[in-house]
Formats: structure tokens, C-alpha cells, sequence
């Protein structure tokens, strides 16, 4: 199994995380570049004690993450991150000109030698109102927006596009992507529709803020469309993300991670502005799982409950490497990108140094 | 997006050096002659909609045969006009385009499967493709297999003037699966040849 380091660029000063948009009245720049090089501090030690790759991801509006644009900061992990590979999971595609997306990923690859993992996602459902897209729009402007990508990434002659959503007159980028014929790509596959999208086009699957136990349901379903498209993902093609905090001892691991206030915020973005979310459902955003999608997204508790339904890893080295096996034998997943809490400061340094030299070499093994 | 209603084709016959040839017509204005074979169903849903702002004339020409088309076009009387040819009728628009560069303003290859028929017969012909400089739009469907996207970049560089446009989600029947897409950038590039690169829609919200 493998890991990535996940650091959301989580704003580590005074900030609202209940709402949506948030509002900056509290913000200083001060705290924002402080939040910043912690970032890519963080994700320097991250490649520097093993993990194999690290996570950067697109929210907007909000205190959570301050990557509206993850391909700035996967540029500028180009110069910290010297190992592990960079996944961009990912731009937000149906709200993001799909050629300009073509060429951002192609770039990072290019810079890092081949080393990007391209995540292409839908985004939560409040996104849909950081640029003004509909969102019932969101699932036929992902497919023809992906379907665009890698023909722009493969196509060595300008071509035009005449899409349902997009339309090029002229399209032939520079630079190509390094890696032949083109990044890995990976999608959320949580819902139906996209298990079956990801299956008939060959794509990674990813499972995130969700239970290993629905996880594994949708992953269940990923596999068997997989085999009636005549192949087996990987396991490096199913990837996990949760939360995750490492310490000495499992007692000591809980009490940050408490202090912490769970890592995991009480709200997942999507429920931070209720109507705008009522909205989104409304609008049949979710597919014809909506309240499978919706549950899924609201599903909070007690730490235990939340270790138990795979949301986090806490504990000491031992007992977090437990708690790996279980995910892997329950999921498969053969890519755990864990969120680490960026608000303990050194403690989060710890915990991504423990995970990478005592977790890291026993979980490749897996 | 709201699109003019298809113009209806009106069936007749015409006669080329002696052969008979079936031809359905609809529209007015400029033309574009549509090269096809026999049996070949009614014209497409995107004809149709490309009548709306042009003379649409297509024409059954005996299989790959280049000589009567080209007379068939002459008995239209048109001294200019666009050719449309799909599949393996893109071999023969620009067979006829290569005969009659002074005749033909533009030509539009949908679907073209074309390439390997026509070095077959000759091998000449290919190599001299360069030297058309009559504009062109080759359409490949993203699910078509006969013509699929790969084969595009052959076209592209077997000519001087060629663009390549992919019609998202259409398969070898672009015209019949994309028939708005089709008709919208036909129109636009048979309108303005290679300045269609460039967008003259406005992006005016509220004025």
C-alpha cells in the first residue's frame, strides 16, 4: 500500500468554519502566508520521510483550504517535493476551462519529470457557485470536459471541439504532459453513474470523506463495471482519503487529535450553507443515489465511531497500522491519502514524521 | 441556443454525360453540393439546418466515380460552390476538388475515410493533396471508429488547409448524432473559411 500527505492550506488563524462563503472579516496576511510555508514545510517533510506522493485539492471561499487553484501550489511544491509524486485531486473541472486545466496539469508534469497524478473531480456542491455554473449541468460537463482533457494531452495536431458544453476552434498545447500517454487519472467514484464513467473510460477511483463501509459498496460496484469493460483496476487505482494523527502513544495521539477538534471539520463544506446545498440537490446534482450521496457527506461522530468507520487514523504507530490493515481489507484501496490536522503546529510535524518512518515502511509491505 | 427549423429536401432527377442522377435540393443562396453513394438515406438532420441559410444540393454519384460527379455538378450550373463528402464520399469531394480547384471554395470532409482508398488507387495523389490550397474542415466523431479522432492528424497534415474539428459525442453519423454541433460549425466555416478560428459570437451579458 501506499500513502499520500494531504495538507489542505487550512487557514490557522481566527477564521469562521461553519459557514459558507466564509467571510474574511478575521482574516490577516499574516496568518495566511504563516498557514502557507507550514504548507509546503509540511509537505517537504512529507516527501523528505517516504511518503509516495502528496495531495493538493481545489475549494474555494473558505478557511478549510487556501488552494482555490491547486496547480499553483502543486508548482510550487515542484520546488520542495523532490520524490514523491504530486496528485492533484484535483481541479474542479466542470467549473474550470477544460484546455487551460490540459495544459496547468501538463506543466507540473513536465516540471516534476513525470511525476503528477491528475485527479480530475467534480468538486463539492457549494462550488458550483464560486464561478456560476449550474450544477445540474455538472455531471454532463464533467464527461465531455475529461473526454477534452485527454485529447488535448494525446492530440499532436491542433483540433477543434464542437462539445454539448465546450467549444474550441483550436487547440494544441505546449507543454505535452511527460508521462506517455498522459498522468494517471483518477476521479471520484462514489455515485453509480461515476463508478460506471470510470469503469467504461479506465479511470482511478477515489473515495473521500465518506465510511470504509460505503466506500467499499461503491468500490464493489466499480470493480464488477471494471470486469463487464473487460479489466481490473490496479489496487494503486482505488485511493482512500481520511484523516489522519500519529503520536507516541495512543493516548497521546487521541488527546491532540481532541484538542485538534477532530481534524475533520463538524460540517463537510457541501453543509456549510444549507439552501445553497438544498439548491444543488434540487437541481439533481447527486444522481440517482441523492440520499445515499447527501448521508454519506453528513456522516460525524465521536472519534471512536469515527475510527471504526474508517473516517480517521489515530493512535500510536502500531495501532494506526491496524487500523491500515483494516481499511486494505476491507476497501482494497491500495492508496491511503491521509488529511493531517494542520492546526497542532509541531504535533502535526510529528505525526507526519512518525506515520513516514514507523507506518510508511511497514504499510508498503501490505 | 435556438436553431431555424430544417429546410425540407425536394427530390429530382438530373443528367450527367448520360447518367441519371438523383438529387435532392433544399434552400437558397451560396451551395454546397453533398457527394454521396447510392442508397444513402434522406440528408441529415445538420443539412437541413445548414438550408436554412444556403443552397443544400445532394447528389448520388455511382460509387467513387469522380468523372460523372463532377459533370452532375457542372449540370447544377454553379460556377462556385462548397463540397461535402462523408466517409468514403470524402475521397471523392476531393477528387473533384483536386480536378476543379477554380470551381470549389471550400470543402467539408465528414466522418472522412478516405485516405488509404485514394493511395490505392493512385499513389500520386495523396503526396499532391499539398498542393490544394482550397480550404477544408475534416469532422471526426469521438465515438467513431470507422473515421475515428486518431485517424485525424493524417488529414491535417496530408493538406495545407485543414482543420480538424472534433464533434464531442458523435459517432461515424456526426451529422445525424450532432446535427446543431455539425450545422453550427459548418455554417460558420463555409461563412468565413479559416477565419471561423476565430470567435465573432458575443460575450455580452447584460448590456
Amino acid at each position: 500500500m501506499k500513502a499520500s500527505l494531504f495538507c489542505t492550506t487550512r487557514y490557522d488563524g481566527p477564521a469562521s468554519h461553519t459557514v459558507w462563503p466564509a467571510p474574511t472579516d478575521t482574516y490577516t496576511a499574516e496568518w495566511a502566508e504563516k498557514s502557507m510555508q507550514n504548507t509546503l514545510e509540511r509537505f517537504r517533510l512529507g516527501d523528505e520521510v517516504g511518503f509516495d506522493w502528496v495531495t493538493v485539492a481545489e475549494h474555494h471561499f473558505a478557511p478549510f483550504s487556501m488552494t482555490p487553484n491547486p496547480m499553483v501550489m502543486a508548482a510550487a511544491l515542484t520546488n520542495v517535493v523532490k520524490r514523491a509524486k504530486i496528485a492533484i485531486l484535483g481541479p474542479d473541472i466542470p467549473i474550470l476551462d477544460p484546455v487551460r486545466v490540459a495544459e496547468e496539469i501538463a506543466m507540473v508534469d513536465t516540471m516534476t519529470g513525470g511525476r503528477v497524478i491528475a485527479g480530475l473531480m467534480r468538486g463539492s456542491a457549494n462550488e458550483y457557485v464560486t464561478y456560476n455554473v449550474n450544477p445540474a449541468e455538472s455531471r454532463a460537463r464533467f464527461e465531455e470536459s475529461l473526454r477534452l482533457i485527454r485529447m488535448a494531452w494525446t492530440q499532436t495536431q491542433p483540433f477543434g471541439w464542437q462539445g454539448r458544453y465546450y467549444e474550441y476552434r483550436s487547440i494544441c498545447i505546449w507543454p505535452r504532459p511527460v508521462q506517455a500517454p498522459h498522468p494517471q487519472i483518477y476521479m471520484s467514484t462514489a455515485s453509480p453513474e461515476a463508478g460506471e464513467f470510470a469503469a467504461r473510460h479506465r479511470l482511478g477511483a477515489g473515495f473521500a470523506f465518506t465510511t470504509v463501509q460505503i466506500a467499499a459498496e461503491a468500490a464493489k460496484y466499480y470493480r464488477e463495471q471494471c470486469r463487464i469493460h473487460g479489466w481490473e483496476p490496479e489496487p494503486e487505482q482505488i485511493i482512500y482519503r481520511l484523516a489522519m494523527h500519529v503520536a507516541d502513544t495512543d493516548d497521546q495521539a487521541f488527546e491532540e487529535m481532541r484538542t485538534a477538534g477532530g481534524a475533520l471539520p463538524a460540517v463537510g463544506l457541501s453543509f456549510r450553507n444549507r439552501a445553497v446545498e438544498q439548491a444543488v440537490a434540487g437541481s439533481g446534482y447527486y444522481g440517482r443515489d441523492i440520499e445515499g450521496q447527501r448521508g454519506r457527506l453528513q456522516t460525524r461522530g465521536e472519534m471512536r465511531d469515527r475510527i471504526e468507520r474508517g473516517q480517521v487514523l489515530v493512535g500510536s504507530p502500531d495501532t494506526v497500522l491496524q487500523q491500515v490493515r483494516r481499511i486494505r481489507d476491507t476497501l482494497g484501496a491500495g492508496v491511503l491519502d491521509l488529511v493531517v490536522a494542520s492546526q497542532l503546529g509541531d504535533k502535526t510535524l510529528r505525526a507526519i514524521e512518525l506515520f513516514g518512518t514507523k507506518v510508511l515502511p511497514r504499510m508498503h509491505e501490505l | 441556443m435556438t436553431h431555424p427549423a430544417p429546410a425540407a429536401f425536394v427530390e429530382s432527377m438530373i443528367d450527367a454525360n448520360g447518367v441519371r442522377i438523383r438529387c435532392r435540393a433544399a434552400g437558397d443562396g451560396e451551395m454546397l453540393v453533398v457527394l454521396h453513394g447510392p442508397q444513402e438515406p434522406a440528408p441529415s438532420g445538420a443539412l437541413g439546418l445548414i438550408a436554412a441559410s444556403r443552397r443544400v444540393v445532394a447528389i448520388e454519384v455511382p460509387q467513387g466515380d469522380a468523372t460523372t460527379a463532377a459533370a452532375a455538378i457542372a449540370a447544377l450550373g454553379s460556377a462556385r460552390h462548397a463540397l461535402w463528402g462523408h466517409g468514403a464520399a470524402a475521397g471523392l469531394a476531393l477528387s473533384v476538388a483536386m480536378a476543379q480547384p477554380e470551381t470549389v471554395e471550400a470543402v467539408v470532409l465528414v466522418a472522412p475515410a478516405a485516405l488509404d482508398d485514394l493511395a490505392a488507387r493512385d499513389d500520386t495523389f495523396v503526396p499532391r493533396l499539398k498542393d490544394l490550397a482550397t480550404p477544408a474542415l475534416a469532422l471526426f466523431g469521438t465515438e467513431d471508429r470507422i473515421a475515428p479522432c486518431e485517424s485525424a492528424h493524417r488529414y491535417r497534415t496530408a493538406m495545407t488547409n485543414c482543420s480538424v474539428v472534433m464533434v464531442y459525442d458523435a459517432g461515424h453519423a456526426i451529422d445525424t448524432d450532432r446535427p446543431e454541433a455539425v450545422a453550427s460549425v459548418v455554417d460558420d466555416f463555409l461563412a468565413r473559411h479559416e477565419g471561423f478560428l476565430v470567435r465573432r459570437t458575443s460575450g455580452l451579458i447584460h448590456p
